[in-house]
């Protein structure tokens, strides 16, 4: 691939026994690629299944993509491997929040001056990272996060929807700031955002943290409309609605007694 | 009455226990002083529970039972909150040690990403 270049075939196919996700073509002629300093991390549990067109879609613009692969027990590690990307393995299982972490941790000490967070599902769009990575390389924030609710959200049931309300209201209300969605895993940090941006968080109520953090550390932060699409398979293997009670105890109890 | 009878016998069983725990050397002496005057007290509570009048007339409480009641309860909140804390201690720990871990392999395996795959 020449430098300079996007492959205008990288559309990830995420094609697998009974899983099909295939992202439609990248609509603009001339994707630009991310600098070489700039790395994915891509959080993955138990997705033997898509993780490997994930990789592939992530390659057509990104030169360095890092999947944390968090203890899964099927081929997760092999399958991000044969792709191509630098896999770090947990050796037992911490929760997302934690092996984002610890992917932000190695790209940093690999000299990263961009760090994305991208879901390892096949729900986000290789093809908004540009317009993610953009503000944050250019030095006009310090983070850029996806909002499915400024783009696009395919498929999304009604039940989420209300949920991702909720959570929206409730990071107004806890952390005061205003977003128009939460917990999307498609976001950009600075090295400095990266550097000073605590996750202890373990499991699913990250997200939550990470915007309180925004507002702490006053960090300057912009939303980016990004494309989700909620497919069978991301369903199934994503988040219940019900674990949002989760996610808000975890949080306020962290948040009382940190 | 067969009541007082069970709970004694259970108290001395966990009297045992807690002694043997620290002959194993899993608890110490301290701990063991704990547990047995707890095991201890919960039994003459049981074997004379007109004691308790004394401690619900000073807490202002109708009857003693209910005072031994409402304490218990408050006992068992603390150490639960106790016990989440800790949890929440060692699980974080224990993340930082898997994530050291997973750095350190990833250190030490040639990567692939100094060179991108060829396609």
């Amino acid at each position: 691939m020449p430098v300079g270049e996007c492959r205008q075939d990288g559309n990830p196919r995420l094609t697998g026994p009974g899983v099909n996700l295939q992202w439609p073509p990248m609509a603009s002629t001339a994707v630009q690629p991310l600098a070489a300093d700039t790395f994915i991390v891509v959080p993955a549990y138990n997705e033997a299944r898509v993780i490997r067109g994930v990789v592939a879609g992530l390659f057509a613009c990104a030169p360095r993509v890092v999947v944390v692969d968090d203890g899964s027990r099927d081929a997760t590690a092999a399958e991000a491997r044969a792709a191509g990307a630098t896999v770090i393995q947990h050796l037992i299982n911490r929760g997302q929040g934690a092996a984002l972490r610890t992917g932000m941790d190695y790209a940093l000490a690999h000299g990263a001056q961009v760090i994305v967070t991208f879901d390892s599902d096949g729900q986000h769009d290789p093809a908004d990272l540009p317009a993610l990575v953009g503000p944050v390389a250019g030095g006009e924030c310090d983070v850029t996060l996806g909002s499915r609710f400024l783009g696009e959200a395919v498929n999304m049931p009604w039940i989420r929807r209300l949920v991702l309300r909720g959570g929206i209201w409730f990071t107004r209300v806890v952390s005061g700031i205003k977003v128009t969605d939460t917990h999307n895993g498609l976001r950009a940090f600075s090295r400095r955002a990266a550097e000073v941006i605590e996750v202890h968080q373990d499991q699913m109520a990250h997200a939550s943290e990470i915007l309180d953090e925004l507002a702490r550390r006053g960090l300057r932060f912009r939303e980016v409309a990004v494309k989700v699409r909620y497919s069978d398979y991301s369903l199934q293997k994503g988040q219940r609605s019900t674990g949002s009670v989760k996610i808000v105890l975890d949080f306020l109890f962290h948040k009382l007694w940190r | 009455m067969i009541i007082k009878l069970l709970f004694v016998t259970f108290f001395l069983f966990a009297l045992s226990r807690a002694v043997l725990r620290f002959r194993d050397g899993n608890i110490n002496g301290r701990e063991l002083v704990f547990l047995c005057l707890l095991w201890i007290g919960a039994s003459v509570v049981v074997l004379w529970p007109q004691l308790t009048m004394h401690l619900a007339r000073v807490l202002g409480v109708g009857r003693g039972s209910d005072a031994i009641v409402y304490i218990t309860v408050a006992a068992l909140c603390y150490f639960i909150f106790r016990i989440y804390i800790r949890i929440r201690h060692i699980e974080q720990q224990l993340t930082g040690l898997v994530r050291k871990l997973a750095l350190r392999e990833a250190e030490q395996t040639p990567s692939r990403e100094e060179s991108p795959p060829s396609r």
